[in-house]
């Protein structure tokens, strides 16, 4: 454990954390700030392993839908998006062979979260997650005022369940973001199983809120979606993104599947749409190429893979030490301030993530294609030996 | 009447309901927005629906945004902040369309929709109202009764315009006064002398009132004392502009839309958006419109044309119709928008829902392209019940 994390948690015990989620906030702020500073960059001319997008996109006979529906003369975007959220619901229903009653489309996952935050946390009933953990249900909790207990991570970057479980006596809904964003890491899917069941147990208005968005990138045997337990218990609700595999971050679209009853009280607070006609026949046609050939996902989780293990590898044979990365993106302790670490790729041309506090000399690092990975070893091995060379 | 509608009128009978129909037209997602729809026939292949319910450009974007959006389709998979249009490029290039705004002073959001929401969410509460017209845009009031907020609506004048003075005198105390200029259902527009007059008494005697300016049919404004009320946004730290790219611009499928506001009050609404809410593939759209401000004038004046088209109809033919500076009109029909509304939809003719409490005598129409225009009048004719003789020399 990192002498600054070790700090942070003497200092900050379970359920003290509510405060830190300002910090957070402010410091995702700063980082579209920094972006926008960079305008000036080609974006092609740059390596962006900071975001966890999928390098590949959604594949071309999906972007010739989205130009296709544009219609004969470009006509249909005047159209309000009403027609085309059916479609996409069906789809949906259909490739989890699910009712269509249970699927809420949202702008992006991001929508499903703040939802569910709004709906099942209050000033009084708590909305539980790990410190860290993607950040989006925290932030909105902390713009509302909603009560907020952060766990922090075991010392092997896992989800803290003993803690987690105590933590969530008398609150509201737990963001179980599951593999975990940021550290890459996935909860033993046995010791995860019978936690869901426990913590239910223990607290029966609990709403369990499971981000599912890296699962297609999952490679422990036996880890399974939680649809199955949502469908049967109105408490558990999965989240999904078509912004991961699917790579569509830049369309804004991703779904709740839950029980009936839980997503006619999410829909509540949906609000308007505010998702594209082209986001709608971008994700339909996707599904629709899934329902003949499911080789896309396979494909594009194999991809990550490759590309993953080769750079978790890279990081092993030159010492440093990193999480089992179930995602397609890895956590690695840099041993040195990630910000600087940040700052010397950057200098290079590549972006990696920034820094999760309190893990402050961890690195998130998104994986790019195999080429890019390659590319991107090379600047990791001049950043680190220079900051070697001077440490020395 | 064309060959094909004649046709259509013999061959099926008034009433026959279309489940199909509903379908395909996403019943819920409708009536989520809308309220309740209504059932209509179903549509032989050769004869297209005229859809003038929603306020739409039936044009769509012009090609200098359609251009745009197929450049930038290989970025799909990028976030907004990594694609090559950014949402701070586009934050930034609209604030040079504003006299001293930066940056910093443009919100943007998926749809005005949003700037509308979180400006209730942001300075409305349990005792601070929600101020609106009786009859306006109906958004803000439902965002006010999901959050339980209180609201006080305040009836129209007798010209259906917004009531400014009565509305001023229930801006004290409140928490945000929705201001829709020019107002939907209606139409009408207040002049920019009345606006501004509005807002420094707002600003003096209630300093805790937020005063937001939807100005989502603001290109379409034809009558002469009006002009944007931006300077106030920029001016007057309780003033917040909405604006949308989903009418004149025609991108209501995109989802594009933005606020100006001091940087203090813009913070305040930032605070609720959605993360990342633009997608990428709108503000690609919004970067070629901006391109192509000749697409917007005569988006506009063909707009005009077709409206006053319309208006004329109905003036002609003895029907009252508010002064409207948009691309739709509010008409007194004197029958219930329901018995209209459904004797278009038999004609494949859909206009606009009930508006309470004017839903007995009045309709809203949204203007289509001239063509659609010609057929749906001929529709109006016969629902309504004019005499069908030589068209715009009949009367009631």
């Amino acid at each position: 454990m990192s002498q600054s994390r070790r700090n942070f948690m003497k200092t900050m015990g379970v359920g003290a954390a509510g405060a830190y989620a300002a910090t957070l906030i402010s410091t995702r702020k700063q980082e579209s700030i920094a972006f926008a500073a960079e305008t000036g960059i080609p974006v092609d001319e740059v390596i962006n392993l900071a975001n966890n997008e999928n390098p590949m996109g959604p594949g071309q006979p999906v972007l010739d839908t989205v130009i296709e529906s544009l219609g004969t003369h470009g006509e249909t975007p005047g159209r309000y998006p009403f027609m085309k959220a059916g479609p996409l619901d069906d789809a949906i229903a259909a490739k989890w062979n699910v009712k269509k009653e249970n699927v809420l489309v949202g702008a992006g996952s991001t929508q499903i979260l703040v939802n569910a935050t709004q709906t099942y946390t209050s000033n009084s009933h708590a909305l539980v997650g790990s410190l860290p953990t993607y950040e989006e249900c925290f932030g909105y909790a902390a713009t509302v005022g909603h009560k907020t207990k952060a766990v922090p991570l075991t010392s092997d970057y896992k989800m803290d369940l003993d803690h987690t479980f105590y933590a969530c006596k008398g609150a509201g809904m737990l963001f179980y973001c599951n593999p975990n964003n940021p550290v890459a890491s996935l909860v033993d899917p046995a010791e995860g199983a019978e936690f869901i069941k426990r913590v239910l147990k223990m607290n029966k208005d609990l709403r369990i809120l499971v981000d599912e968005a890296y699962i297609d990138y999952v490679t422990t045997p036996g880890h399974k979606t939680m649809m199955k337990e949502a469908l049967e218990d109105p408490r558990i609700i999965v989240a999904r993104t078509f912004s991961k595999a699917y790579g569509m971050a830049g369309l804004r679209v991703g779904y709740a599947i839950a029980h009936e009853d839980t997503i006619k009280e999410l829909a509540k607070y949906n609000m308007g749409n505010s998702i594209s006609v082209l986001t709608y026949a971008a994700a339909t046609a996707a599904l629709a190429r899934d329902a003949k050939d499911p080789s896309f996902i396979t494909n594009e989780s194999q991809r990550n893979t490759e590309a993953r293990s080769f750079t978790r590898k890279w990081f092993h044979d030159h010492g440093y030490k990193d999480t089992d990365a179930q995602a397609n993106f890895m956590f690695v302790d840099v041993k040195m301030p990630v910000e600087d670490f940040q700052a010397a790729c950057r200098a290079e041309g590549l972006r990696v993530g920034r820094p999760f506090p309190p893990l402050w000399t961890h690195c998130r690092i998104s994986i790019g294609t195999m080429d890019e990975m390659q590319r991107a070893v090379k600047i990791f091995d001049k950043v680190l030996s220079a900051a070697k060379a001077q440490a020395a | 009447m064309t060959l094909t509608r004649r046709a259509f009128l013999r061959t099926v009978g008034p009433g026959a309901p279309s489940p199909a129909m509903i379908t395909a037209r996403g019943r819920e997602a409708l009536e989520g927005e809308f309220g309740v729809v209504e059932t209509a026939l179903i549509p032989p292949p050769d004869m297209d629906e005229i859809r003038i319910s929603s306020n739409e450009n039936p044009l769509g974007p012009g090609a200098s945004a359609i251009q745009s959006i197929k450049d930038n389709v290989s970025y799909s998979n990028k976030y907004p902040m990594n694609s090559p249009i950014t949402d701070t490029a586009i934050r930034t290039r609209l604030a040079t369309h504003y006299d001293g705004a930066k940056t910093e002073n443009i919100v943007i959001a998926p749809g005005s929709g949003e700037v509308l929401r979180n400006c209730v969410r942001a300075f409305c509460g349990p005792s601070r109202p929600l101020v609106t017209g009786e009859l306006s845009y109906g958004s803000p009031v439902s965002t006010a009764e999901l959050f339980d907020l209180p609201v006080k609506k305040v009836p129209n004048q007798a010209d259906l315009g917004l009531d400014l003075d009565k509305m001023a005198g229930a801006a004290i105390g409140a928490g945000l006064v929705f201001l829709c200029n020019p107002n939907n259902p209606t139409g009408t527009a207040h002049s920019k002398r009345a606006i501004t007059d509005f807002v420094r008494f707002v600003a003096k005697e209630s300093p805790f009132t937020y005063i937001l300016l939807d100005e989502a049919y603001h290109e379409y404004v034809t009558a002469a004392n009006y002009e944007t009320g931006a300077d106030l946004a920029l001016r007057y730290r309780n003033v917040l502009l909405g604006r949308t790219f989903s009418k004149a611009y025609g991108m209501a499928g995109l989802r594009m839309g933005y606020a100006v506001a001091t940087k203090e009050t813009a913070a305040k609404i930032r605070a609720y958006k959605l993360t990342f809410g633009a997608n990428v593939l709108g503000l690609a759209s919004v970067s070629g419109s901006l391109d192509d401000p000749d697409h917007l004038k005569q988006e506009v004046v063909r707009n005009t044309a077709v409206r006053d088209y319309t208006i004329d109809f109905f003036r002609s033919n003895g029907y009252w119709v508010t002064d409207a500076q948009t691309n739709f009109i509010f008409v007194k029909t004197g029958m219930t928008a329901k018995a209209f509304r459904d004797g278009c939809a038999k004609h494949k003719v859909m206009v606009g829902r009930d508006f309470p409490p004017y839903e007995k005598e009045y309709a809203r129409i949204s203007i289509g392209t001239m063509d659609e225009m010609k057929r749906a009048t001929e529709v109006f004719r016969e629902v309504l019940g004019i005499s069908a003789t030589d068209a715009g020399s009949g009367s009631n």
